[in-house]
Parts: C-alpha cells; sequence; structure tokens
C-alpha cells in the first residue's frame, strides 16, 4: 500500500497496485474452507482486476502522448491530449480508482470481501486500502488531467451523494457487523468524493483557496475515517473473537461482560456519525462548509447543487446515527439474546491498546483539529498548484463565514455537565437510587420484549422502501446483463476453437499476415 | 478581565438564566392556550416548576439491566441542550465572547443528545422503550436534512454560518425581509421544528398510551432526579427552537446596550415573541390531528421541497423566469 502511494512512475504504480490487491485477496480467502469467503474472494479479484484493466488502459493513453511511464511526463499529458479523450480518461479514471474505492454500483465486492477477513485486515482494508483508490482519482485529476471543464467535479460531486446516500441506507438493514461497517465505509468514500467533488468545482472556477480548502475536508476526512474505522473494526474484532458471532442479533447486554470494548465502540460510533467533540465531525463539518460555499460561484445549477447535497449529506449523518444507534445498542446494550454472549470476556489488555489509542486519537482531533491543519494545508496546497498558504486563516476557519471552536465547545459542555450533576446531588432528595426490575406488565423481563436490531430498524426500512435497493438489484439489472453478454459473446466464440491443430495454424497465420499489412500500411 | 469581557459575561448569564427559568413556563403556556381553546381550565401557569420540584424530591429508581450508560444520559442531553442554547440568540442578538459555531454544530448537538438518548432508552429492555427510540431516531433522519436546508438557504444568503449574524443582518433590513425565499424557508423551518419539539402532528407530548408516543416513551423508565432532567432537557430545546424561530421571524430589537432599562426592555420583547410563537403552536396543536407513524415522510417532505423552491427563488430571482 505505501508503495503504491510512493512510486513515481506508471509501471511501477500498475505492479504494486496489483501486489496491493493479490496480498488483501489473500487475506480475503483466509478462511479457504469456507464457500463464503471463497466467493467472497473470487468477487473481489473479479471487480478490481476490471478496475485495473481501465487503469491499464488509462496508463497506456497517457504514455502513446507522453512516450514515458514516467509520471513526471504525465503532468504535460493534458496539453497534447484533445478535451473528448481527456472526458473519456476521466471516465476510465473513475472506473477504475472507483472500483478500488467502492462507489455505488462498482462496491459489490466490498461488503463481501471487507467482513471475509480477519477483523485487523478489515480495518487496514477499509481504514487504508480504498483511500488508495481516493488518492488515485486526486493524483490523476489535479495533476495529470488539469485543468479541467466543471462537469466532471459535478459529477463527482453526483457520484459521491449517491455513494453516500446508497451506502447507508444498505447498511441500514444488515446485521452482520462487519458488513455494517464495510457499508459505512462505502458511505464515509462518498463524503469524501463530495468533498473531491466540490474542490473540482472550485479549481475549474478558479477560486483556488476555496479549491484548497475543500481538498483539506477530503483528507482530513480520509485521516479520520481510517482511525475511526480502524477502531470499530478493531472492537468488532474484540467482539467477535469474545463471542464468536458477527450477528449482533445474537448478542446484546456486552455493555456489562466487555465495558472496555462497550466505552471504546461507544466513541467510535459517536465519530462515525459526525458527532460533535470527536474528529468526524470537524471534517463533515468542512464538507459542509465547502458544500455551502459552491452558492458564491456564477452557476445557477451550481448554486442549488450547494445547499441541496449539504443537506443530503446531513440526511446520511442522520441515517448513520441510526445505524450506529441500532448496531451499538443490539450489541452492547439491553438483555442477552442468545446463550453465546453469557461467558464472553473482555479481551486482553494488549488486544484493546491499539483500539484505545485510536479512541484517543478520535477524541483529541476532534477536540484539537487546528493542530492538523498545517500539514494537510501543505498536502492541499501542493496539490491545487498554490504556494503554501495557512487556508484556516484565508478560507475557511477563522473569517466571518465560518469559524467554529471545538475546545470551548467541549469545555461549556463540561461545565455545565458539572453543573447539572452537583446541582442534582445537592437538590432534592438524598435517597440513594435503587435498582429494581424492569416493569413489563406484570411478567419477568426477557430479552424477547425487547426490540431486535432488525426491528429496530424497520421503521427506517419502511420509510425509504424506495431507496433500498436490494443488492439483488445491482446484480440483476447491472451486472447480470453484461455477465450474459460475455457468455453469449463467448458461445458465439466457440465455433473458432474447434480443436483441429490446422486451422489454429492458419490463424497464426492470417494474424501475421494482417499485422504486416496493418504495419504497410 | 476587561470591561468589554464582563458585559459579555453578564448577557450570557441573563440568557442562560432566561433559557433555564422561561423553559417550564413556555411548557405550560402552551398546554394552557390549549385547555383554553379546548374550553377547559388547564394546569397552573407554575406548574412546571412544581413538576420539577417534585421529580427532584423524588426517590430514583433504575432499572436492574441499566449500566453508566443510562445513568449518564440525562446530564449528556442537558448539557448538549444547553450549549445549543448558547448557539442562537434569545433577547440579544450579540455574540457572547467567542464565535462558538454556526448552524450545524447547533443541529448536531441536538443528534448527540439524541445519539445518546436513544441508546440509553433501549437498556431497561422495555418493548416500549427501544420501540420510542426505534421511531425517534427513524424521525431524525427525515427531520434533520428538512431543518437543515432551509438554515442553509439563510447562510448562503447572508453568507454567515453564525446565527447571531444572520439575525443582525435581517434585522437591517427592515421591513424588506419577508421575502417569498424567507416566508418559504421560515415555513419549511417551522414544520421540522414542529417535529424537533416532538410536537402535533408528528408527536403527542401530552399522551399516556405508550404505544402513541415517541419522545416520552423513552423516558418511560426514568424517574426521580433522572426524569427530571430530562424533561427539563426537552423543555429546554423547545424553548430554544422558539427562541430561534422568534428570532429569525421577528428579527428586531435584539441589539442592547448595557443598561437595566434596554436589557429589560428587550427581555420583555423577547418573552413577546416567544408567546406569539408558542401561540401559534398551541393553534396548530388544537386544530390538526397526529398523522399516522409513515405518513410523516409525505409532510416533511412537502416541507423539504417546499425549500428547495425557496432556493430556487433566491437563485433565478431577477433573471427572466417570470418569479
Amino acid at each position: 500500500m505505501l508503495l503504491v502511494v510512493l512510486s513515481g512512475n506508471g509501471f511501477q504504480f500498475l505492479i504494486f497496485w496489483e501486489l496491493m490487491t493479490l496480498i488483501s485477496f489473500a487475506f480475503v480467502i483466509f478462511d479457504i474452507k469456507s464457500t463464503e469467503s471463497k466467493n467472497a474472494g473470487f468477487i473481489y479479484l473479479l471487480m478490481t482486476h476490471i478496475g485495473s484493466a481501465f487503469l491499464l488502459l488509462t496508463f497506456l493513453i497517457f504514455a502513446k502522448y507522453t512516450g514515458s511511464f514516467s509520471f513526471v511526463s504525465f503532468n504535460e499529458a493534458s496539453n497534447l491530449m484533445p478535451a473528448s479523450l481527456k472526458a473519456i480518461l476521466f471516465l476510465f479514471i473513475l472506473l477504475g480508482f472507483g472500483t478500488k474505492a467502492g462507489i455505488v454500483p462498482l462496491h459489490i465486492w466490498l461488503p463481501e470481501a471487507h467482513p471475509a477477513a480477519p477483523s485487523h485486515i478489515s480495518a487496514l482494508m477499509s481504514g487504508v486500502m480504498i483511500k488508495t483508490g481516493i488518492y488515485g482519482i486526486l493524483r490523476f485529476i489535479f495533476d495529470f488531467l488539469s485543468p479541467f471543464p466543471s462537469w466532471w467535479g459535478i459529477f463527482v460531486l453526483l457520484i459521491g451523494i449517491t455513494t453516500a446516500v446508497l451506502g447507508i441506507i444498505f447498511a441500514s438493514s444488515e446485521v452482520d457487523i462487519k458488513r455494517i461497517l464495510a457499508y459505512s465505509s462505502i458511505e464515509n468514500i462518498g463524503v469524501i468524493l463530495l468533498s473531491i467533488g466540490a474542490s473540482m468545482i472550485f479549481y475549474s472556477f478558479d477560486q483556488k483557496i476555496l479549491a484548497a480548502a475543500a481538498l483539506v475536508a477530503a483528507l482530513f476526512h480520509s485521516l479520520n475515517h481510517a482511525l475511526f474505522k480502524g477502531l470499530l473494526f478493531t472492537c468488532a474484532g474484540s467482539i467477535i473473537s469474545a463471542t464468536h458471532t458477527r450477528n449482533i442479533e445474537k448478542l446484546g447486554g456486552l455493555i456489562k461482560l466487555m465495558p472496555k470494548t462497550a466505552f471504546l465502540f461507544l466513541i467510535g460510533s459517536l465519530a462515525i456519525c459526525a458527532l460533535p467533540l470527536f474528529n468526524g465531525f470537524i471534517s463533515e463539518w468542512l464538507t459542509f462548509q465547502s458544500l455551502l460555499r459552491l452558492y458564491e460561484l456564477k452557476s445557477d445549477f451550481i448554486k442549488l447543487l450547494g445547499p441541496i447535497t449539504a443537506s443530503i449529506l446531513g440526511f446520511t449523518g442522520a441515517v448513520c446515527a441510526a445505524v450506529f444507534v441500532k448496531t451499538f445498542a443490539g450489541i452492547f446494550v439491553g438483555m442477552p439474546r442468545t446463550h453465546q454472549v453469557n461467558h464472553a470476556k473482555e479481551v486482553s489488555p494488549s488486544m484493546s491498546l491499539g483500539s484505545s489509542l485510536l479512541g484517543i486519537m478520535c477524541f483529541l482531533i476532534g477536540i484539537f483539529p487546528f493542530l492538523l491543519f498545517p500539514l494537510l494545508n501543505t498536502a492541499a496546497s501542493f496539490t491545487i498548484g498554490l504556494e503554501n498558504i495557512n487556508i484556516q486563516s484565508a478560507g475557511n476557519v477563522n473569517n466571518n463565514f465560518v469559524s467554529i471552536s471545538p475546545l470551548i465547545i467541549f469545555v461549556i459542555i463540561l461545565l455545565s455537565f458539572f453543573f447539572i450533576y452537583i446541582f442534582s446531588k445537592i437538590y432534592g432528595s438524598k435517597l440513594p437510587v435503587r435498582k429494581e426490575e424492569t416493569w413489563s406488565c406484570g411478567i419477568a423481563p426477557k430479552a424477547e420484549f425487547e426490540h431486535t436490531p432488525t426491528g429496530f430498524s424497520q421503521p427506517l426500512g419502511v420509510i425509504f422502501s424506495e431507496l433500498h435497493t436490494p443488492e439483488s438489484f445491482y446484480h440483476n439489472y447491472i451486472y447480470l446483463p453484461i455477465v450474459n453478454g460475455l457468455i453469449n459473446l463467448s458461445h458465439k466464440m466457440r465455433p473458432l476453437q474447434s480443436g483441429v491443430l490446422q486451422i489454429y495454424l492458419l490463424y497464426i497465420f492470417l494474424a501475421l499476415i494482417f499485422c504486416l499489412v496493418w504495419i504497410k500500411l | 478581565m476587561n470591561h468589554d469581557t464582563l458585559k459579555h459575561l453578564t448577557l450570557l448569564l441573563i440568557h442562560l438564566g432566561l433559557l433555564l427559568l422561561l423553559s417550564p413556563f413556555i411548557h405550560i403556556y402552551i398546554k394552557k392556550i390549549k385547555a383554553t381553546l379546548q374550553g377547559r381550565i388547564g394546569p397552573p401557569v407554575l406548574q412546571g416548576y412544581y413538576d420539577l420540584a417534585k421529580y427532584f424530591h423524588k426517590e430514583t429508581v433504575v432499572s436492574n439491566q441499566t449500566s453508566w450508560l443510562f445513568s449518564i444520559t440525562p446530564f449528556i442531553v442537558f448539557s448538549t441542550t444547553i450549549t445549543a442554547g448558547l448557539l442562537i440568540p434569545t433577547f440579544s442578538s450579540k455574540e457572547f465572547i467567542v464565535p462558538l459555531g454556526g448552524v450545524i454544530l447547533f443541529i448536531y448537538l441536538f443528534s448527540l443528545g439524541r445519539f445518546f438518548m436513544t441508546a440509553a432508552a433501549c437498556e431497561p429492555g422495555s418493548s416500549f422503550c427501544s420501540m420510542a427510540s426505534s421511531r425517534e431516531i427513524m424521525f431524525a433522519t427525515l427531520i434533520e436534512p428538512v431543518i437543515l436546508l432551509p438554515l442553509f438557504i439563510f447562510v448562503c444568503l447572508y453568507g454567515t454560518n453564525n446565527i447571531f449574524e444572520i439575525v443582525n443582518q435581517l434585522s437591517n433590513k427592515g421591513i424588506t425581509l419577508y421575502t417569498p425565499t424567507y416566508v418559504l424557508s421560515l415555513i419549511a423551518i417551522f414544520i421540522a421544528s414542529l417535529a424537533e419539539m416532538c410536537r402535533v402532528p408528528f408527536d403527542n407530548p401530552e399522551t399516556h398510551y405508550e404505544l402513541t408516543m415517541i419522545h416520552e416513551g423513552m423516558l418511560l423508565e426514568y424517574s426521580g432526579k433522572q426524569l427530571g432532567i430530562m424533561f427539563l432537557s426537552s423543555w429546554l430545546k423547545q424553548l430554544i427552537i422558539i427562541s430561534l424561530i422568534a428570532n429569525l421571524l421577528f428579527p428586531w430589537y435584539t441589539t442592547p446596550d448595557f443598561t437595566l432599562a434596554s436589557i429589560s426592555l428587550l427581555g420583555v420583547i423577547y418573552l413577546l415573541k416567544v408567546l406569539v410563537v408558542s401561540t401559534l403552536i398551541a393553534f396548530i396543536e388544537t386544530t390538526v390531528a397526529k398523522v399516522r407513524l409513515f405518513r410523516v415522510r409525505d409532510i416533511l417532505m412537502a416541507s423539504f421541497i417546499m425549500s428547495i423552491i425557496a432556493l430556487v427563488i433566491s437563485v433565478y430571482k431577477g433573471k427572466g423566469l417570470g418569479i
């Protein structure tokens, strides 16, 4: 993975790209005995190869125009190419890198492959590997293909919002903890693409400072997503190793048996739902700002697009909260729904150390985001091609349009928390808190009385039944026609392969003649 | 500490005091108006304060299924709500000390409280609580985009994220502020706010039938002091949202001089604004019936579309589309 982003020319890039895929493939089929894993591995390999095919094509076209595979020479390519070819390349790049990043509808491998791998590998795949797709998109579009028209940005923005909404809606009906996390990765990729799209629009309108600010949002969210997704996946790993199930329907009540994991999972959930005080909020807030500032551009359509996509981003945030309340409540809260849970034990300190560190970082970045801004500023300004300016003061954080003080907010919340806590201790009754059984209309409470995770998200499913296209939709309407077409084609090709050696020799001969004639021409 | 900071702090304390003291009164005021409209006498005006005192003097009983999450939630809900209260103007639209955050933080602070409330409501293992929590979170997914879009229209039009700043700019416009965009956005905010405040036609705050309540349903297992804090927080939230609407609707008289007379005058004006909006809510509650759970989406979608129309008008204004 590291080698992918370090490579300086096309060949190296592709080789490391494939290597990354293959190594992660090995982890996906880690549990080789189960057919589920094998299927997941197959889909993963297939999808990433389709992606790589588009990438290879892109690289070859680039090489044709520049005569070299080095990324430095790619920089000059954009002046040489006609606009239509650039548009085609843009689509190829989106397809190629988008497959890796998991944009809808190219995401189908992601919810299969990520859960199949061991949890810490899933964390790495979800947190970091899909970001290489984002890196690719950024590198190619901003470096090699710029300048570009504004519809590219709008296109990326629309893909981003679709991916974000559908990703999180899919997650709402899942009960497998790792699939929920995988789908939420798709949502987060959507959020990142949103700010990349905004950045591209600003760039094409030559608003470089705003473009850099939007890019900061994208990079920041990538970093944050790696942190909280890593935290959630490692917590999920602890839960799975303690209870031997990934199905949250079978869990419940773990907050008493695994208090530390519960606390860390809560932090991860709060961060991923972009709630204040945690890192997810800061980056999503920046994304909101860049979307809202689209209103300042001189294009009516983009003016409409900005606020509407921003409010839809608010929608995904709310659905995300619903999903993670369901997940958290399903795993940790209430009564255990199966016996499996009863013998769960807290994981060893060495196992929770890693996730604790991630949790602390999520919180610290949420409170002191400005410590990271210089780093992100440098990266973003470099990509946009600006001198290293201080975006914090120039465009985004401290002017009249927007301002936020996470540290002061934290202090205020803390103060009011202690105020009401002390007030309730001093004022009123001095009786100790009494613990009693929950009243369930006269019978002893049972785990069956509470809502299961499926029941919990059922109203959501009813409300958004139109959006809630099941996975089979993609299989039936997008992939199946392609696959069937390919199979039909290969059936038609079959007579060519008669098995007679002489005819094969004829083919070779004809091909040779064809090539010779072509070269002559 | 210099003189200016002291002034700001005083204003801040008055603001907090107003919110805390006024919220039980406004809650009962709406009840009282409703009772009058329905020909009943209604509770005494101070009932809210009596109730709070009563809850605080009762013993607190919690379910033995619950953990630290359940006991900590009332405090968290209270503190996030009161922090959100600092982001909106009441009698004064002067910024407190430093800008804290804007529209997005305001909405997301409520979400933070809601996250804890819904997760904690599942703890006692009672089916009513978890059902209410599942419905509340479903509402939230509908409310958030619908309340954010009209607020974003204000943000875009006035070029600032800060609610104080928006109100200041609105008040400078005089009577010309009532443009089509403004009216439509405000109606959209109002409809979504009714849902956010858990009021009819979305939720009935006065029902005593477990299956029909949403917000109250989540509080079923709370008792004593914890219940008191939960009620206070939800009344606070109601007052905060009403104040926001009131100040967007009548943005004038919000810049006090630092004199007792000026502050008390503006305090009274603020109270009047809030009472007008509360009366409006009481009227709506008396004339409209609660809708079926899954029809809520249609109402909120209508309000969302209203704000899209507002946005379109604001973009194409004076561009020959005949608007």
